[in-house]
C-alpha cells in the first residue's frame, strides 16, 4: 500500500479523477437546456431595443433520420444586448448559444436612430462568430424575423441561403460582422448592408396540397450605405450592382446594356482598383471584367458569343455612365460610396489635412477606365 | 549533490532537431493570442513590421543559446558564480510564468466552458503541467517532438483551407502616421518574447544526420519568424482598426476557415492546437523555474512543489485575470525582463567560451 501511495500511479489517478468530474464541477449545461441561436434581430423603438433570436428546437432523430427540427423566435425588449440576453435566458431557462448565429438582422429604425456600436458588443462576445452575416429590414427586423418561409424552414436560414451563393454575383454585396466593424473603426470608410424586403406570394401548387396559408419571399435587391451617424442612403437595384462591381471581386451576373439595339452580357469575373492622383486632384476607378454575350449573334450563319467592337465601346460607355451616376448620387447624400478619402489619405498621409477639408471630394475628378477581356 | 539529483542534470541532452522542434513552438505560441491585439493598441498598423524586428531578434538569440548548450551543461555545473545565473532565471521565469500562465487559463476557462471556474482550472493545470515538467528536460524535449506532428497537421489543415475577408490597404500607410507610441511597442511586451531563455538548462547534442543538424535550427526559427509575420499581416488586414478589440487572436483568426464556417464559432481545431502548445510552453517556463530554484537548494521535489504552490496562489489571488496580468506585464517588470533576456545569453556566451578555453 505505502508503495502504491508513493508511486506515479496516485498522481495519474487523481487527474482522471479531476477530469471526470471537472465537467459536473464547473456548470457546463447540458444540450437539453441550450437554445441554439441561428438568427439574431435588433429593433429599436425610440427608447428600448428589441431583441429577437430564432433558436433550434431539436426533434427526436434530427434531420438525418427525417425527423427535421422546429424553431422558435423568442424576443424581449431592454436597454442594451446583455440584459437582453439574459432575459431571454431567464424567462426561458435556459443557455442561449449563439455560436451557431449566421445571421443579425437590424431594423430601418435601429440602422436610422439606433446606436450601432451595440454590433460592437456581439463583436466582443468571444461566443458569436465573426462570419454573421448583417442585413438591414426594409421596415422592421421583426418582419424579416416572423416571416413565412418554406414548410420547415426558419426565415434566418432562408435569408443565409440566399445571400451566400456559391459564387460572388453582381446583385447585393453581403457584409459579415468582422467587415462592418473594420469599416465602421475608420471614420473614413462607408459601411454598406443589403435591405431585405417580405413579399406575400401565392403558395405554389405542390406546396398549396400541404399549406394554404401564403408564404412570404424575401426580395435582396437594394443597399443601405451607413456611417457611424446611422443610415445615409439605399441604392436601388441598379446603383447596387454598380456598388458591388467597384468594391468587390464577382464571379456571376448580367450586365444590360440598354438602348436601341438592347444586348446583355454574363460577368464572368470582375476585379477593381482605385488609384489616386493628388498632383491631378483625380481618382481613377479601373474594372477589368472577363466577359461573355448572354446571347448569341449569327453573323455569316455562324453563332457567336463575341461582343463586336461597337458592343465593346458601348459597355464600357455604359458602366462609366453608371459608376459615375453612383458617386454623384451618394455625394449629393454627402456619402462618400468608394471611400475615395480613404485612399486618398492612405496614399498621401502627410497631406491629410488638404484630405480632410469639407470640399475635398466636390474637387476630386472620378475617370473609369473598364478593361474587357471576352471569353470564348 | 544526490545520486538521483546528479542522475537528473545529466538528462538534460536533447538533440539539436528537437531543440529546433521547441524552438518553432515556444517562438509562435504566445504570440498568436493576446498580444496581437495589445500590439495593435500601442503600434497601430505597423504591428506587423514591430513583431517582424523582434521576431528577428528573437530568431538571432536562439542561435547564441544553441552555441551555449552545445558548449556548457549549465544544469549540472557547480561554480559557485553561476547561483546570480540561477537566481535571475529563477526570478526570470516566474515573472513570466505568472503572465503568460494566467493567458492558458483564462483562454481554457472562456473557450472550454461557459462559465469556466477558473479555481478548479488552476488545480487541474496544477496537477498535469508540475507531472510534466517533473519528468525532465529529456522527456519534456521527447513531448514536443511527438506532438510537434498533430501540431504540425492541423495548423497545415487551417492554414491550406483559409477564407479570408481581408483588407490589405489597412496595412498602409506604412510609418505614415506620427505614432508616438510605437517605440514603447518595442519594450512593452518584453514579457511574450525571450522564448530562447528557457533552453539554456539544456545541452544540445549533435544529431547524427548532418543536414538535419546543420538545418533544424535555421529552418524552425525562420519559419516562426515568417509565420508570424504572415500572422499578423493577415490580422491586421482582417481586422484592420479593430484589431485592439480582439482578444485571442488565433481563435477568431482561425474562425476564416473553410471548415470553421461548417462548424460555426467553436473552433475545435484552433482550441486543440494551442492548448497543447501553450501548456509545453508553460511547461517549459516551469521547468525553468524548477531548475533554477533546484540549483540552488539542492532539491528537485521540494523546488517543483514550492514553485506549484506559488504560482498556483499567484494566479488564484493575485492575477485573476488577464487585464491584471497585462498591467503587471507592461509595468516596472517589463525593463528586469527585456534586461534579463539579453544579459542572461550574452553572460552565458561569454561563460561557455571562457569554459572552452578552459579559464574557469
Amino acid at each position: 500500500m505505502k508503495k502504491f501511495l508513493t508511486s506515479k500511479w496516485v498522481i495519474i489517478l487523481t487527474v482522471l479523477i479531476l477530469l471526470v468530474v471537472f465537467n459536473a464541477l464547473v456548470f457546463n449545461v447540458s444540450v437539453v437546456n441550450r437554445n441554439i441561436v441561428v438568427g439574431l434581430g435588433l429593433d429599436f423603438d425610440g427608447t428600448e431595443y428589441t431583441l429577437h433570436t430564432q433558436v433550434v428546437l431539436p426533434k427526436n432523430g434530427g434531420v438525418a433520420s427525417g425527423g427535421g427540427n422546429n424553431y422558435i423566435t423568442l424576443k424581449t425588449n431592454a436597454q442594451n444586448i446583455d440584459i437582453a440576453i439574459d432575459k431571454i435566458e431567464k424567462e426561458q431557462g435556459v443557455i442561449l448559444s449563439l455560436a451557431q448565429a449566421a445571421i443579425l438582422v437590424l431594423g430601418k429604425n435601429m440602422v436610422e436612430s439606433g446606436d450601432l456600436t451595440l454590433v460592437e458588443a456581439f463583436f466582443m462576445d468571444d461566443r458569436v462568430h465573426d462570419n454573421l452575416l448583417l442585413v438591414m429590414a426594409e421596415d422592421k427586423a421583426e418582419d424579416v424575423m416572423n416571416a413565412t418561409v418554406a414548410a420547415g424552414e426558419v426565415a434566418s436560414l432562408q435569408l443565409v441561403r440566399q445571400l451566400s451563393p456559391t459564387k460572388a454575383p453582381l446583385g447585393v454585396s453581403t457584409i459579415t460582422m468582422q467587415e462592418y466593424i473594420r469599416n465602421a473603426k475608420n471614420s473614413n470608410k462607408i459601411n454598406y448592408m443589403p435591405m431585405i424586403s417580405v413579399e406575400k406570394t401565392e403558395p405554389s401548387t405542390d406546396q398549396s396540397k400541404e399549406n394554404e396559408d401564403e408564404a412570404d419571399k424575401f426580395l435582396i435587391t437594394q443597399s443601405a450605405l451607413l456611417d457611424n451617424n446611422g443610415l445615409q442612403c439605399l441604392l436601388d437595384l441598379d446603383m447596387t450592382q454598380t456598388f458591388s462591381l467597384v468594391k468587390k471581386s464577382l464571379q456571376d451576373g448580367v450586365i444590360k446594356v440598354e438602348g436601341e439595339d438592347f444586348f446583355s452580357v454574363h460577368l464572368v469575373e470582375s476585379k477593381t482598383n482605385l488609384s489616386y492622383d493628388l498632383d491631378l486632384m483625380e481618382c481613377k476607378v479601373k474594372i477589368k471584367i472577363k466577359t461573355i454575350r448572354t446571347d448569341a449573334q449569327y453573323i455569316n450563319g455562324k453563332a457567336s458569343f463575341k461582343l463586336s467592337d461597337e458592343e465593346q465601346e458601348r459597355l464600357k460607355q455604359s458602366l462609366n455612365t453608371r459608376v459615375k451616376a453612383l458617386y454623384e448620387y451618394a455625394k449629393a447624400q454627402k456619402v462618400d460610396a468608394f471611400s475615395i478619402v480613404d485612399g486618398f489619405k492612405k496614399k498621401y498621409p502627410k497631406k491629410s489635412s488638404q484630405i480632410m477639408a469639407d470640399d475635398f471630394l466636390d474637387n476630386i475628378n472620378l475617370k473609369v477606365e473598364v478593361t474587357i477581356t471576352q471569353v470564348e | 549533490m544526490e545520486k538521483s539529483l546528479n542522475n537528473y542534470v545529466h538528462d538534460n541532452v536533447i538533440y539539436s532537431n528537437q531543440f529546433a522542434i521547441i524552438a518553432f513552438i515556444v517562438m509562435i505560441v504566445f504570440k498568436i493570442a493576446n498580444l496581437p491585439s495589445y500590439m495593435y493598441q500601442t503600434a497601430g498598423r505597423d504591428a506587423w513590421i514591430v513583431i517582424g524586428i523582434l521576431m528577428a531578434i528573437e530568431a538571432a538569440m536562439f542561435f547564441v543559446v544553441l552555441y551555449i548548450t552545445k558548449r556548457v551543461n549549465l544544469l549540472a555545473d557547480n561554480n559557485k558564480w553561476l547561483y546570480i545565473f540561477h537566481a535571475f532565471m529563477y526570478v526570470y521565469a516566474m515573472i513570466r510564468l505568472t503572465v503568460l500562465y494566467s493567458g492558458l487559463i483564462t483562454y481554457t476557462s472562456s473557450s472550454l466552458f461557459d462559465q469556466g471556474r477558473i479555481d478548479f482550472i488552476i488545480l487541474a493545470f496544477a496537477l498535469v503541467i508540475p507531472y510534466i515538467a517533473s519528468k525532465g528536460g529529456n522527456s519534456v524535449a521527447r513531448l514536443f517532438e511527438m506532438l510537434f506532428y498533430f501540431v504540425m497537421a492541423i495548423l497545415l489543415v487551417m492554414i491550406l483551407t483559409p477564407s479570408f475577408k481581408a483588407d490589405f490597404s489597412e496595412l498602409t500607410p506604412i510609418f505614415g502616421e506620427n505614432n508616438p507610441k510605437l517605440v514603447n511597442s518595442f519594450i512593452d511586451y518584453s514579457v511574450w518574447f525571450g522564448d530562447y531563455v528557457p533552453l539554456l538548462y539544456f545541452t544540445v547534442k549533435n544529431n547524427k544526420n548532418k543536414i538535419i543538424d546543420k538545418a533544424s535550427v535555421p529552418v524552425a526559427v525562420i519559419s516562426a519568424t515568417i509565420g508570424i509575420v504572415v500572422f499578423y499581416i493577415a490580422f491586421i488586414a482582417v481586422y484592420g482598426e479593430a484589431g485592439g478589440l480582439v482578444s485571442f487572436a488565433f481563435n477568431r483568426m482561425s474562425v476564416f476557415n473553410t471548415l470553421s464556417e461548417l462548424l460555426g464559432a467553436t473552433n475545435f481545431l484552433s482550441i486543440l492546437v494551442w492548448m497543447i502548445m501553450s501548456i509545453l510552453q508553460i511547461t517549459m517556463i516551469f521547468l525553468t523555474a524548477c531548475n533554477a530554484l533546484m540549483c540552488i537548494i539542492k532539491n528537485r521535489i521540494l523546488a517543483i512543489v514550492v514553485n506549484t504552490l506559488v504560482i498556483s496562489a499567484l494566479q488564484w489571488f493575485f492575477i485573476k485575470n488577464l487585464e491584471t496580468a497585462h498591467n503587471f506585464a507592461i509595468g516596472y517588470v517589463k525593463y528586469f525582463v527585456i534586461v534579463c533576456a539579453f544579459a542572461i545569453p550574452i553572460a552565458m556566451a561569454i561563460y561557455a567560451k571562457l569554459c572552452a578555453k578552459g579559464k574557469i
